[in-house]
């Protein structure tokens, strides 16, 4: 087991080298003229040049990426080219918002899709197992956007139950700063109001991320628990005289669990992406919102560091899945030791 | 001396199907069978001729969503298990009828240890008290030594995949073992096994039949066990029962044709070089031969084959064949031949 | 005995015992792509939206709106006989502008899926084939690299950083995609490279070349076209995506993402400027996945 973490994280660090210089490249290589992106066409010349030479820009590239990486390994991503701030600032101050929206979502999608999941594949073939089947269809067809406007539209403006931009209300003052997460703070700083408002503002966004993902491993496991319900091992406990109910929730869910852990953490790279989309839609303030607008300006310092951020946010949730998934199928220990 | 004793098993004319893309697969096609407490009966065919499939009908383990049975009865032990509660059904389980499985590599859960399972078991069989984990797990460990395997506390902590076929098999048996149930249905349970282990495994049925007027259904493609371990013997052809008998007769007076080619398919140590065995394979289930099963492929057809179903006649005491070439020429077998059944009868 | 062998095939062939004609394989794969009513319907949906997409221009009432076109006069009016699907806010006509995006929607489905596909499925081949051997390494590890960071992310900061166009958001999606079947086609042609029968190519002295293209790729095909189905859909998602943040088509030549983008600007009064286009792509994207999951049925050979 220990080996099997060992080698996994090797691999990662391995695979993260190779991403850092992905991310160079996109950074660096791609856009051509740096300076000229950075300060506009109409700084002068010798401005860009003092650039160039603050960014090593006029090095080998090879001598650039090292430089460039030991900068990022000492957690300095340079200065964003719009805000002049630094971009690691910005980053220490929307990354927990990024966390706390994606954590509620997993939240979601763990909760939603096991129980959906199961009750389509004990009801399978009745109308429970129809509407859910068509509710993934739903969630297959709408983009996480799509489904983010059209919750902002009922709750926001026709019902106008639900507060749905921002992180917490203008009126409302946010807890004390502890881990970032407002929730959580509000929680430990005994602030009840500003907890419950954060956590009212992050059902909807968080909600609008979980719904494709949610649904696609409800389909999972629905139709892993309907594969392995005909498995021979079934039918020799069922013969054994196991009550039904030991039957789904043991010996029937824990070998479908594997397949749809894994679909998770799959999704999880779409949902991170979609995440650029959703935040901006709601206005939240975390790191893809950051990073949407870093695009759409083309902040190289800001994209590089909120590409590298999430690649190593994915990295350590597949990490994790990777090992829930060996503690639930002990089958995956070799296959997945042998990578 | 059966008609004495009430049946611990019967099944009636049972008929199941199966639905496919191309309409139903007429597997198990009007089969009657009885088991007599204390009897241990062989049920022998090719493969895909139903055996399996009847059996896990008694369990109730076929899935519901693509079985039909068209008609037929299960009695055990006076209760029709086709119109059981589930109560009742899990009563049955637990503690009338085993199962030990066919597929040794797909019996076990691969995500549990092998003595989760058992204990699991153990704990539902409603005989031990369940606070007492200790007295629980030394049955499992008992049942574990039973089969013949060594170590079985580093068997309890094992997770199937890190067994071998065999011991898998034996777990399967000791599973089915663990707890006393009245009647044993063992799908085939050797057929991965040393034949020294199937020598012990067998006799380690036979007492547990014997012993306690309990029963045993024997399903295997080997005549050779059959003669070794049963009394009683019934040919399954193409979803139908081609022919029942007491073993010791299955090998003076093979009747049906398809029993006749049966025990030539088998190889003789004498030597004697290798015989004419069967032609063809078993038939489509989905349109089967209207008449006979067997007659596409049997050397003595006749029009009548290809047109009725045989039904069973009883050539001599407890001697059934489903064969139109006894019907009524076997009333006149049977009165010159008489004497010699009747010793035979009493034999088994 | 090989007399009697022979007897009992011809017996066999005649009773149509032995293993199905390709005029049965037919009926099968018939038989379990119409199973599922779905895959009929999303064959259904594919085809017209292969039919919009070529005929766009032809088919809808107002050509012109697609363009820079203005009509302030009918501005802003809800659905009605005329406009079905409504007019935006300079009065273009929002039906011939969604039956419009079909096209550059499937445009970028068949750019995408024709480069990235047989790109990564040569290189999937070559690190199948030499399974274990150095050229693996180098081809599958990049493949981990490009696998590491979330596709949509990837595609955006490439997107962005080149000239927003149609153009670039292809070419930003095409080179997020191809690793994708790199690790299909992977795993696929590594499990077949042990086989007998490649092994058995191998000793009587086929080239690698041949065994490759003959007997290694034809075992991939099956779930090579079942994820091209299934990823259209991805594809139209991802497009969808890159022009909701402008990095796709440039107005006013319009596209699903764009269009929703600028329609939820002016929600909830203008509801049919999002609506219609979010239903276009729900349509696309429903049609392709029912179609695959209908050729996954279709290529699996379990079932009855």
């Amino acid at each position: 087991m220990l080996r099997f973490i060992g080698k996994r994280l090797m691999m990662g660090v391995l695979v993260l080298i190779g991403t850092s210089m992905l991310i160079f490249v996109i950074a660096r290589v791609v856009p051509g003229d740096v300076a000229m992106i950075a300060l506009g066409a109409r700084a002068t010349e010798s401005a860009r040049e003092a650039l160039r030479e603050e960014l090593h820009l006029n090095d080998p590239l090879p001598v650039q990426y090292v430089i460039w990486l030991g900068n990022v390994l000492q957690g300095d991503f340079g200065n964003s080219f719009i805000t002049r701030r630094p971009v690691a600032d910005d980053v220490r101050q929307f990354f927990p918002a990024t966390l706390e929206l994606v954590f509620m979502s997993g939240v979601f999608i763990v909760l939603g899709a096991f129980s959906l999941g199961m009750l389509a594949g004990k009801y399978k073939n009745t109308w429970v197992d129809g509407l859910i089947r068509v509710l993934s269809y739903v969630g297959i067809a709408f983009p996480a956007f799509v489904v983010g406007i059209v919750l902002l539209l009922i709750f926001g403006h026709n019902f106008q139950i639900m507060p749905i931009l921002g992180r917490i209300s203008p009126g409302v003052a946010p807890p004390t700063h502890i881990t970032g997460f407002f929730v959580l703070d509000g929680i430990l700083t005994g602030n009840f109001a500003a907890a419950g408002n954060a956590f009212l503002h992050l059902l909807l966004p968080s909600f609008a991320l979980a719904l494709g993902p949610l649904v696609q491993s409800a389909r999972i496991l629905r139709s892993s628990l309907v594969d392995n319900s005909n498995k021979e091992y079934m039918s020799v406990s069922t013969a054994a005289g196991l009550p039904p109910s030991l039957l789904t929730r043991k010996y029937l869910l824990k070998p479908s669990a594997g397949p749809t852990i894994t679909v998770m953490g799959l999704d999880f790279s779409a949902l991170l992406g979609q995440a650029f989309l959703v935040e901006r839609i709601f206005n939240w303030p975390g790191l893809s919102r950051y990073g949407i607008n870093a695009m759409l300006n083309k902040d190289l310092n800001a994209i590089s560091a909120v590409v590298l951020i999430i690649g190593i946010t994915f990295f350590l949730v597949n990490f994790i899945v990777d090992i829930i998934i060996v503690f639930i199928d002990p089958r995956m220990r070799i296959g997945r030791e042998s990578v | 001396m059966e008609q004495q004793t009430k049946a611990m098993l019967s099944i009636e004319d049972l008929m199941i199907w199966y639905k496919t893309y191309r309409g139903y697969a007429k597997v198990v096609d009007g089969i009657s069978l009885e088991v007599f407490p204390g009897e241990k009966v062989g049920l022998v065919g090719e493969s895909g001729c139903g055996k399996t499939t009847t059996m896990k009908a008694i369990m109730q383990t076929l899935p519901a969503d693509i079985i039909h049975v068209p008609q037929g009865e299960i009695w055990f032990e006076g209760q029709n298990v086709l119109t059981m509660t589930k109560e009742q059904l899990l009563k049955m389980r637990r503690t009338g009828v085993s199962m030990i499985s066919q597929s040794p590599l797909s019996a076990l859960n691969p995500v549990f240890t092998v003595g989760e399972q058992l204990m699991d078991i153990i704990k539902y069989s409603g005989q031990y008290s369940k606070a007492n984990k200790k007295e629980m797990r030394e049955v499992a460990l008992e049942a574990i030594s039973s089969v013949m395997l060594p170590d079985p506390e580093r068997i309890m902590n094992s997770h199937p995949h890190q067994l071998s076929g065999g011991m898998r098999q034996r777990i399967c048996i000791a599973a089915a073992l663990v707890t006393p149930k009245h009647l044993l249905i063992a799908d085939e349970p050797c057929s991965a096994l040393d034949v020294t282990i199937q020598d012990q495994i067998h006799r380690m049925l036979r007492v547990l039949v014997e012993e306690k007027q309990r029963a045993l259904v024997m399903i295997t493609h080997s005549l050779g066990v059959a003669r070794e371990l049963v009394d009683r013997i019934f040919i399954m052809y193409g979803g139908t029962i081609v022919e029942s008998c007491y073993i010791s007769d299955l090998f003076s007076n093979p009747s049906h044709p398809y029993t006749v080619g049966l025990l030539e398919c088998v190889p003789r140590l004498t030597g004697g070089g290798l015989s004419t065995g069967i032609y063809g394979y078993v038939p489509d289930y989905i349109n089967p031969p209207k008449g006979c099963r067997f007659c596409p492929r049997c050397s003595k057809a006749m029009d009548i084959c290809r047109e009725q179903k045989p039904s069973p006649v009883e050539i001599a005491p407890g001697h059934h064949v489903a064969c139109f070439l006894y019907g009524d020429r076997a009333q006149e077998k049977e009165a010159q031949n008489k004497t010699d059944y009747k010793a035979h009868g009493e034999g088994g | 005995m090989i007399g009697v062998t022979q007897e009992a095939t011809a017996i066999a062939k005649k009773k149509g015992w032995l293993s199905p004609s390709t005029k049965e394989n037919f009926r099968i794969y018939k038989y379990k792509f119409t199973r599922n009513r779905l895959s009929v319907f999303g064959l259904a949906l594919v085809a017209i939206s292969l039919f919009f997409a070529f005929f766009a221009l032809q088919i809808v009432p107002f050509p012109e709106h697609i363009g820079a076109f203005v009509d302030h006069a009918n501005a802003n009016n809800p659905p009605s006989a005329v406009h079905w699907f409504g007019t935006d806010n300079v009065g273009r006509d929002v039906f011939s502008r969604v039956i419009y995006c079909f096209r550059g929607a499937l445009l970028m489905s068949i750019v995408v899926l024709a480069i990235s596909v047989p790109v990564g499925t040569v290189l999937g081949l070559i690190a199948g084939y030499n399974h274990g051997r150095p050229v693996d390494t180098v081809i599958m590890r990049i493949t981990d690299v490009f696998l590491s960071i979330p596709a949509l992310i990837l595609a955006l900061s490439i997107a962005s950083i080149l000239t927003p166009n149609m153009m670039n958001s292809m070419l930003a999606v095409t080179i997020m995609w191809w690793p994708w079947y790199t690790r299909l086609v992977y795993t696929q042609s590594s499990s077949v490279a042990k086989e007998y029968f490649v092994r058995n190519a191998e000793l009587i002295g086929a080239s690698k070349f041949h065994i490759i293209i003959k007997e290694i790729l034809p075992n991939c095909f099956s779930p090579i076209f079942t994820k091209m189905a299934l990823d259209v859909g991805w594809v139209l998602l991802m497009g969808a995506a890159l022009s909701f943040v402008g990095l796709g088509e440039q107005p006013p030549i319009p596209a699903f993402g764009q269009m929703i983008a600028d329609g939820s600007r002016l929600m909830p009064q203008n509801w049919w400027l999002t609506l219609f286009p979010a239903l276009g792509i729900a349509f696309m994207i429903l049609g392709f996945n029912f179609l695959g999951d209908g050729l996954r049925d279709m290529f699996d050979k379990g079932g009855h």
